[in-house]
Protein backbone atom coordinates (compact mmCIF):
# COMPACT_ATOMS: atom_id res chain seq x y z
CA UNK A 1 0.00 0.00 0.00
CA UNK A 2 1.53 3.27 -0.80
CA UNK A 3 1.99 6.67 1.10
CA UNK A 4 -0.42 9.08 1.73
CA UNK A 5 0.07 12.38 -0.12
CA UNK A 6 -0.07 15.57 1.68
CA UNK A 7 -3.26 18.03 0.36
CA UNK A 8 -2.22 21.58 0.81
CA UNK A 9 -5.84 23.06 1.35
CA UNK A 10 -5.26 26.13 0.44
CA UNK A 11 -5.44 25.41 -3.02
CA UNK A 12 -8.74 23.67 -3.02
CA UNK A 13 -10.26 27.17 -0.86
CA UNK A 14 -12.10 28.36 -3.60
CA UNK A 15 -15.59 30.29 -1.96
CA UNK A 16 -18.72 29.68 -3.41
CA UNK A 17 -21.07 32.99 -3.75
CA UNK A 18 -24.06 32.27 -2.32
CA UNK A 19 -27.02 34.82 -1.83
CA UNK A 20 -28.29 34.14 2.16
CA UNK A 21 -31.35 36.56 2.91
CA UNK A 22 -30.38 38.94 0.16
CA UNK A 23 -27.00 39.74 1.25
CA UNK A 24 -24.27 37.96 -1.19
CA UNK A 25 -21.76 36.12 1.13
CA UNK A 26 -18.65 33.71 0.66
CA UNK A 27 -18.95 30.57 1.60
CA UNK A 28 -15.42 28.45 2.10
CA UNK A 29 -15.26 25.09 2.35
CA UNK A 30 -15.45 23.92 5.87
CA UNK A 31 -11.70 22.48 6.89
CA UNK A 32 -13.49 19.25 7.24
CA UNK A 33 -14.89 18.50 4.03
CA UNK A 34 -11.23 18.96 2.33
CA UNK A 35 -9.35 15.61 2.61
CA UNK A 36 -5.77 16.12 3.94
CA UNK A 37 -4.79 13.42 2.22
CA UNK A 38 -4.95 10.81 -0.94
CA UNK A 39 -2.96 8.19 -2.02
CA UNK A 40 -3.79 5.11 -4.64
CA UNK A 41 -2.55 2.00 -4.91
CA UNK A 42 -3.60 -1.39 -6.89
CA UNK A 43 -5.63 -4.26 -4.97
CA UNK A 44 -4.20 -7.45 -6.88
CA UNK A 45 -6.98 -9.48 -4.77
CA UNK A 46 -9.92 -7.24 -6.09
CA UNK A 47 -8.20 -6.38 -9.41
CA UNK A 48 -8.80 -2.83 -8.79
CA UNK A 49 -7.03 0.61 -8.57
CA UNK A 50 -8.36 2.56 -5.64
CA UNK A 51 -7.94 5.91 -4.48
CA UNK A 52 -8.36 6.63 -1.18
CA UNK A 53 -9.11 10.36 0.58
CA UNK A 54 -8.24 10.99 4.52
CA UNK A 55 -10.26 13.42 6.54
CA UNK A 56 -9.98 15.71 9.68
CA UNK A 57 -10.13 13.10 12.62
CA UNK A 58 -11.68 9.49 12.94
CA UNK A 59 -13.79 8.26 10.88
CA UNK A 60 -17.01 7.46 12.67
CA UNK A 61 -19.67 7.36 9.94
CA UNK A 62 -21.26 4.44 7.91
CA UNK A 63 -19.80 4.55 3.91
CA UNK A 64 -22.58 4.36 1.06
CA UNK A 65 -21.71 2.39 -1.22
CA UNK A 66 -22.48 3.36 -5.01
CA UNK A 67 -21.73 2.14 -8.64
CA UNK A 68 -21.51 4.94 -10.92
CA UNK A 69 -20.93 2.72 -13.69
CA UNK A 70 -19.17 -0.73 -14.99
CA UNK A 71 -15.78 0.32 -13.57
CA UNK A 72 -16.44 2.88 -10.61
CA UNK A 73 -17.57 2.08 -6.92
CA UNK A 74 -17.43 5.00 -4.89
CA UNK A 75 -17.73 4.94 -1.40
CA UNK A 76 -19.05 7.97 0.62
CA UNK A 77 -19.80 8.81 4.07
CA UNK A 78 -23.70 8.41 4.67
CA UNK A 79 -23.89 11.70 6.63
CA UNK A 80 -21.50 13.75 5.38
CA UNK A 81 -21.36 12.94 1.33
CA UNK A 82 -17.41 12.72 1.77
CA UNK A 83 -15.65 10.64 -0.30
CA UNK A 84 -13.47 8.21 1.28
CA UNK A 85 -12.69 5.68 -1.43
CA UNK A 86 -13.25 5.46 -5.26
CA UNK A 87 -12.60 1.74 -6.35
CA UNK A 88 -11.59 1.55 -9.99
CA UNK A 89 -12.53 -1.55 -12.31
CA UNK A 90 -9.29 -1.68 -14.58
CA UNK A 91 -10.51 -5.06 -16.16
CA UNK A 92 -13.41 -2.84 -17.37
CA UNK A 93 -11.31 0.01 -18.39
CA UNK A 94 -9.33 -2.93 -20.42
CA UNK A 95 -6.05 -1.29 -19.52
CA UNK A 96 -3.02 -3.30 -19.45
CA UNK A 97 0.28 -2.24 -17.96
CA UNK A 98 1.85 -0.98 -20.59
CA UNK A 99 -0.91 1.78 -21.23
CA UNK A 100 -2.26 2.14 -17.61
CA UNK A 101 -0.09 5.03 -16.78
CA UNK A 102 -1.59 7.10 -19.64
CA UNK A 103 -5.09 5.50 -18.80
CA UNK A 104 -5.40 6.55 -14.78
CA UNK A 105 -5.49 9.78 -14.87
CA UNK A 106 -7.98 9.69 -18.07
CA UNK A 107 -10.22 7.10 -16.76
CA UNK A 108 -10.00 8.50 -13.31
CA UNK A 109 -11.00 11.91 -13.71
CA UNK A 110 -13.36 11.05 -16.32
CA UNK A 111 -15.13 8.50 -13.84
CA UNK A 112 -15.10 11.23 -11.52
CA UNK A 113 -16.18 13.90 -12.92
CA UNK A 114 -19.57 11.35 -13.89
CA UNK A 115 -19.78 10.37 -10.70
CA UNK A 116 -19.70 13.93 -9.60
CA UNK A 117 -22.42 15.09 -11.88
CA UNK A 118 -24.65 12.17 -11.06
CA UNK A 119 -24.36 12.21 -7.40
CA UNK A 120 -24.56 16.16 -7.25
CA UNK A 121 -27.40 15.32 -8.46
CA UNK A 122 -28.52 13.53 -5.72
CA UNK A 123 -26.95 15.53 -3.19
CA UNK A 124 -28.63 18.31 -4.05
CA UNK A 125 -31.58 16.65 -1.94
CA UNK A 126 -29.85 15.63 0.71
CA UNK A 127 -26.28 15.66 0.65
CA UNK A 128 -23.41 18.55 -0.66
CA UNK A 129 -22.09 18.34 -4.16
CA UNK A 130 -19.14 20.44 -2.91
CA UNK A 131 -17.54 17.54 -1.38
CA UNK A 132 -17.90 15.46 -4.78
CA UNK A 133 -16.69 18.56 -6.79
CA UNK A 134 -13.74 18.76 -4.46
CA UNK A 135 -12.54 15.00 -4.49
CA UNK A 136 -12.47 15.51 -8.57
CA UNK A 137 -10.61 18.57 -8.33
CA UNK A 138 -7.93 17.40 -5.99
CA UNK A 139 -7.35 14.10 -8.24
CA UNK A 140 -7.24 15.93 -10.81
CA UNK A 141 -4.50 18.00 -9.09
CA UNK A 142 -2.12 15.01 -7.47
CA UNK A 143 -3.05 12.88 -10.87
CA UNK A 144 0.65 12.29 -12.05
CA UNK A 145 1.80 11.39 -8.27
CA UNK A 146 -1.41 8.63 -7.95
CA UNK A 147 0.04 7.17 -11.20
CA UNK A 148 3.42 6.76 -10.44
CA UNK A 149 1.68 4.05 -8.36
CA UNK A 150 0.85 2.21 -10.86
CA UNK A 151 1.20 -1.70 -10.84
CA UNK A 152 4.28 -3.79 -12.08
CA UNK B 1 -13.20 34.23 35.10
CA UNK B 2 -12.81 32.23 31.93
CA UNK B 3 -15.63 30.95 30.66
CA UNK B 4 -14.72 27.40 31.17
CA UNK B 5 -14.31 27.99 34.70
CA UNK B 6 -17.39 27.41 35.81
CA UNK B 7 -17.24 23.78 34.37
CA UNK B 8 -14.01 22.98 35.90
CA UNK B 9 -15.54 24.06 39.04
CA UNK B 10 -18.83 22.44 38.77
CA UNK B 11 -16.82 19.14 37.32
CA UNK B 12 -14.51 19.07 40.98
CA UNK B 13 -18.18 19.79 42.99
CA UNK B 14 -19.64 17.26 41.43
CA UNK B 15 -16.89 14.84 42.64
CA UNK B 16 -17.09 15.96 46.10
CA UNK B 17 -20.47 15.17 45.93
CA UNK B 18 -20.34 11.83 44.31
CA UNK B 19 -17.87 10.80 46.70
CA UNK B 20 -20.12 11.89 49.68
CA UNK B 21 -23.25 10.27 48.52
CA UNK B 22 -21.20 6.79 47.71
CA UNK B 23 -19.93 7.08 51.42
CA UNK B 24 -22.68 8.41 53.20
CA UNK B 25 -24.90 4.95 51.01
CA UNK B 26 -22.25 2.70 52.32
CA UNK B 27 -22.17 3.72 55.76
CA UNK B 28 -25.72 3.63 55.91
CA UNK B 29 -26.22 -0.17 53.94
CA UNK B 30 -23.71 -1.09 56.38
CA UNK B 31 -25.45 0.13 59.32
CA UNK B 32 -28.83 -1.62 58.44
CA UNK B 33 -26.27 -4.68 59.02
CA UNK B 34 -25.19 -3.97 62.61
CA UNK B 35 -26.89 -5.17 65.77
CA UNK B 36 -28.31 -2.04 67.22
CA UNK B 37 -27.98 -3.76 70.88
CA UNK B 38 -24.06 -3.95 70.14
CA UNK B 39 -24.09 -0.29 68.49
CA UNK B 40 -22.86 1.45 71.87
CA UNK B 41 -22.91 5.36 71.00
CA UNK B 42 -24.90 4.64 67.75
CA UNK B 43 -27.87 2.46 69.14
CA UNK B 44 -30.38 4.91 68.97
CA UNK B 45 -29.38 6.01 65.70
CA UNK B 46 -29.44 2.63 63.76
CA UNK B 47 -33.07 1.78 65.83
CA UNK B 48 -34.30 5.21 64.46
CA UNK B 49 -33.09 5.31 60.82
CA UNK B 50 -32.70 1.60 59.83
CA UNK B 51 -36.23 1.86 58.42
CA UNK B 52 -35.15 4.38 55.91
CA UNK B 53 -32.49 2.60 54.40
CA UNK B 54 -34.50 0.84 51.77
CA UNK B 55 -35.19 4.50 49.93
CA UNK B 56 -31.95 6.49 51.03
CA UNK B 57 -29.55 3.76 50.11
CA UNK B 58 -30.80 3.82 46.34
CA UNK B 59 -31.25 7.33 46.27
CA UNK B 60 -27.62 7.87 47.53
CA UNK B 61 -26.18 5.69 44.71
CA UNK B 62 -28.85 7.00 42.15
CA UNK B 63 -27.04 10.54 43.23
CA UNK B 64 -23.99 9.10 42.65
CA UNK B 65 -24.25 7.85 39.09
CA UNK B 66 -25.84 10.90 37.97
CA UNK B 67 -22.73 13.13 39.49
CA UNK B 68 -20.68 10.46 37.07
CA UNK B 69 -22.74 11.39 34.21
CA UNK B 70 -22.94 15.08 34.32
CA UNK B 71 -19.43 14.98 35.15
CA UNK B 72 -18.74 13.24 31.94
CA UNK B 73 -20.78 15.52 29.95
CA UNK B 74 -19.16 18.58 31.29
CA UNK B 75 -15.36 16.62 29.97
CA UNK B 76 -12.49 16.82 32.02
CA UNK B 77 -10.69 19.86 33.01
CA UNK B 78 -7.62 19.23 30.85
CA UNK B 79 -9.69 18.91 28.12
CA UNK B 80 -10.95 22.65 28.33
CA UNK B 81 -7.33 24.08 29.89
CA UNK B 82 -6.17 22.56 26.46
CA UNK B 83 -8.97 23.92 24.27
CA UNK B 84 -7.76 27.14 26.13
CA UNK B 85 -4.29 27.25 25.18
CA UNK B 86 -4.53 26.09 21.65
CA UNK B 87 -6.90 29.07 20.99
CA UNK B 88 -3.89 31.40 22.79
CA UNK B 89 -1.95 29.86 20.47
CA UNK B 90 -3.16 30.28 17.52
CA UNK B 91 -4.88 33.86 18.17
CA UNK B 92 -0.81 34.37 17.80
CA UNK B 93 -1.58 33.17 14.03
CA UNK B 94 -4.61 33.90 12.45
CA UNK B 95 -4.33 37.69 12.73
CA UNK B 96 -2.92 40.50 11.06
CA UNK B 97 -1.93 42.01 14.50
CA UNK B 98 -2.73 40.17 17.78
CA UNK B 99 -2.93 43.07 20.13
CA UNK B 100 -4.30 44.09 21.96
CA UNK B 101 -6.00 40.26 22.46
CA UNK B 102 -9.66 41.86 23.41
CA UNK B 103 -9.64 43.25 19.65
CA UNK B 104 -8.37 40.05 17.97
CA UNK B 105 -10.47 37.03 19.51
CA UNK B 106 -11.27 33.63 18.90
CA UNK B 107 -14.30 31.93 20.30
CA UNK B 108 -15.57 28.93 19.86
CA UNK B 109 -19.40 28.40 20.56
CA UNK B 110 -21.31 24.95 21.07
CA UNK B 111 -24.80 24.33 19.25
CA UNK B 112 -26.89 23.08 22.22
CA UNK B 113 -30.87 22.51 21.90
CA UNK B 114 -31.78 23.93 25.33
CA UNK B 115 -30.02 27.22 26.94
CA UNK B 116 -31.37 29.17 30.28
CA UNK B 117 -32.63 32.16 29.67
CA UNK B 118 -30.29 33.57 31.84
CA UNK B 119 -26.99 32.73 29.46
CA UNK B 120 -29.24 33.70 26.38
CA UNK B 121 -30.90 36.80 27.92
CA UNK B 122 -33.81 36.86 25.57
CA UNK B 123 -36.49 37.87 28.18
CA UNK B 124 -39.29 37.83 25.53
CA UNK B 125 -39.92 34.45 25.71
CA UNK B 126 -43.24 34.30 24.55
CA UNK B 127 -41.76 35.36 21.06
CA UNK B 128 -41.47 31.69 19.63
CA UNK B 129 -37.91 31.96 18.33
CA UNK B 130 -36.82 33.34 22.31
CA UNK B 131 -37.57 29.92 24.11
CA UNK B 132 -35.16 28.00 25.90
CA UNK B 133 -35.14 25.40 23.38
CA UNK B 134 -35.10 26.47 20.48
CA UNK B 135 -31.53 25.65 20.03
CA UNK B 136 -28.99 27.76 20.48
CA UNK B 137 -24.98 28.48 19.92
CA UNK B 138 -23.19 29.32 23.34
CA UNK B 139 -19.81 30.43 23.75
CA UNK B 140 -17.69 27.43 25.43
CA UNK B 141 -13.96 28.86 25.22
CA UNK B 142 -12.64 32.25 24.11
CA UNK B 143 -9.08 32.85 23.59
CA UNK B 144 -7.03 34.80 26.53
CA UNK B 145 -8.31 36.26 29.40
CA UNK B 146 -10.14 39.15 28.54
CA UNK B 147 -13.92 39.64 27.53
CA UNK B 148 -15.34 36.42 28.99
CA UNK B 149 -18.38 37.27 30.78
CA UNK B 150 -21.57 38.16 28.88
CA UNK B 151 -20.11 36.90 25.14
CA UNK B 152 -23.10 36.88 23.12
CA UNK B 153 -25.35 33.65 22.82
CA UNK B 154 -27.22 33.29 19.00
CA UNK B 155 -30.13 31.92 18.22
CA UNK B 156 -29.98 28.68 16.20
CA UNK B 157 -32.75 26.71 15.82
CA UNK B 158 -33.31 23.70 13.22
CA UNK B 159 -35.38 25.90 10.88
CA UNK B 160 -31.94 27.25 8.71
CA UNK B 161 -33.92 31.18 8.23
CA UNK B 162 -33.83 31.58 11.99
CA UNK B 163 -30.67 31.36 12.68
CA UNK B 164 -28.87 34.36 13.82
CA UNK B 165 -24.97 35.78 13.76
CA UNK B 166 -22.24 34.61 11.23
CA UNK B 167 -22.19 31.78 13.60
CA UNK B 168 -25.42 31.02 13.21
CA UNK B 169 -25.08 31.27 9.45
CA UNK B 170 -21.87 29.07 9.22
CA UNK B 171 -23.78 26.45 11.31
CA UNK B 172 -26.07 26.32 9.06
CA UNK B 173 -24.24 26.29 5.71
CA UNK B 174 -21.73 23.53 7.74
CA UNK B 175 -19.14 25.60 5.49
CA UNK B 176 -16.75 28.26 6.17
CA UNK B 177 -17.87 32.36 5.90
CA UNK B 178 -15.36 35.41 6.06
CA UNK B 179 -16.82 38.98 5.76
CA UNK B 180 -14.63 42.00 6.66
CA UNK B 181 -14.46 45.40 5.58
CA UNK B 182 -17.76 45.86 8.22
CA UNK B 183 -18.87 49.77 8.75
CA UNK B 184 -16.68 50.84 12.35
CA UNK B 185 -20.11 51.21 14.73
CA UNK B 186 -20.51 54.05 17.11
CA UNK B 187 -22.69 56.60 18.05
CA UNK B 188 -22.69 58.78 15.16
CA UNK B 189 -23.03 55.45 12.81
CA UNK B 190 -25.86 56.14 9.75
CA UNK B 191 -28.52 53.81 9.75
CA UNK B 192 -27.47 53.12 6.72
CA UNK B 193 -24.00 51.53 8.36
CA UNK B 194 -26.00 49.80 10.76
CA UNK B 195 -28.37 47.91 8.32
CA UNK B 196 -25.27 47.34 6.40
CA UNK B 197 -23.56 45.81 9.54
CA UNK B 198 -26.93 43.73 10.23
CA UNK B 199 -27.59 42.30 6.92
CA UNK B 200 -23.86 41.27 6.48
CA UNK B 201 -23.88 40.06 9.77
CA UNK B 202 -27.17 38.28 10.10
CA UNK B 203 -27.54 40.19 13.26
CA UNK B 204 -31.09 42.05 14.30
CA UNK B 205 -30.52 45.64 13.78
CA UNK B 206 -32.07 46.76 16.91
CA UNK B 207 -29.65 44.23 19.29
CA UNK B 208 -26.53 46.69 16.87
CA UNK B 209 -28.55 49.61 18.31
CA UNK B 210 -28.84 48.47 21.95
CA UNK B 211 -24.78 47.71 21.89
CA UNK B 212 -24.16 50.85 19.91
CA UNK B 213 -25.92 52.50 23.06
CA UNK B 214 -24.18 50.41 25.63
CA UNK B 215 -20.80 51.55 24.41
CA UNK B 216 -19.84 48.22 23.32
CA UNK B 217 -17.30 47.44 20.70
CA UNK B 218 -18.46 45.75 17.56
CA UNK B 219 -16.09 43.60 15.02
CA UNK B 220 -15.63 44.95 12.03
CA UNK B 221 -14.33 41.27 10.25
CA UNK B 222 -15.03 37.54 11.00
CA UNK B 223 -13.61 34.46 10.16
CA UNK B 224 -16.24 31.79 10.83
CA UNK B 225 -16.19 27.58 10.69
CA UNK B 226 -18.31 25.12 11.38
CA UNK B 227 -16.46 22.14 13.84
CA UNK B 228 -17.23 18.67 14.15
CA UNK B 229 -17.66 15.93 16.27
CA UNK B 230 -17.55 12.17 15.37
CA UNK B 231 -18.73 13.81 12.03
CA UNK B 232 -21.72 15.69 12.81
CA UNK B 233 -21.52 19.12 13.28
CA UNK B 234 -21.01 20.41 16.98
CA UNK B 235 -20.46 23.56 17.03
CA UNK B 236 -18.69 27.14 15.43
CA UNK B 237 -15.42 28.70 15.94
CA UNK B 238 -15.62 32.42 15.19
CA UNK B 239 -12.37 34.47 14.22
CA UNK B 240 -13.61 38.27 15.05
CA UNK B 241 -11.24 41.65 14.53
CA UNK B 242 -11.93 44.90 15.53
CA UNK B 243 -10.02 46.04 12.54
CA UNK B 244 -11.80 45.64 8.85
CA UNK B 245 -9.01 43.59 7.16
CA UNK B 246 -7.89 42.42 10.48
CA UNK B 247 -7.62 38.36 10.16
CA UNK B 248 -5.47 36.80 7.29
CA UNK B 249 -6.53 35.83 4.04
CA UNK B 250 -8.77 32.37 3.86
CA UNK B 251 -6.19 30.67 1.70
CA UNK B 252 -3.15 31.99 3.59
CA UNK B 253 -4.76 30.66 6.92
CA UNK B 254 -6.10 27.23 5.94
CA UNK B 255 -3.54 25.20 6.79
CA UNK B 256 -3.49 27.01 10.57
CA UNK B 257 -7.16 26.27 10.47
CA UNK B 258 -6.62 22.95 9.51
CA UNK B 259 -4.36 21.90 12.16
CA UNK B 260 -6.43 24.05 14.91
CA UNK B 261 -9.57 21.76 13.33
CA UNK B 262 -7.48 18.58 13.67
CA UNK B 263 -6.98 20.01 17.46
CA UNK B 264 -10.42 20.48 18.25
CA UNK B 265 -11.59 17.30 16.77
CA UNK B 266 -9.25 15.05 18.80
CA UNK B 267 -9.99 17.65 21.80
CA UNK B 268 -14.12 17.46 21.27
CA UNK B 269 -13.89 13.48 20.97
CA UNK B 270 -13.41 13.69 24.82
CA UNK B 271 -16.39 15.46 25.73
CA UNK B 272 -19.81 14.11 25.45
Amino acid sequence: MSDWLSIDPGKFSEPEKKTIRGVEINVYPSPYDIPDAIRGYYDNDKEKFIIEFRYIGERHEKLRSDTEDDHLILKAGKKTGRIYELELDMNALNANAVNLQMQIPEKTIDAIDRAAKTLSRESKKSGNPRNYLLSSKIVDHRKNDLVELQPQ
Amino acid sequence: MKIHDKKIWLYHSLFVLGLFAVVLGTGVALLTNVNPDKAGFFQSFISRNANHAWYVVPILNALFVLCIAFRKLIGEPWVWKFIQKTLDVFQKELFHKNEPVFDHRITIFRRVSWASPFKTRRWKIWKKENYPFSGWLIPVARSHHVTQKNATVFLCPDDPKESEGIAGLAFVQKGTLVVDNLPDLSDNSTDEDIKKYSSETNIDPDFLIKRIADHKPNARSFYAFVIERKDEPWGVVVLDSRDPKGIKSPRGISRNIEILSKQLNFLLEKIQ
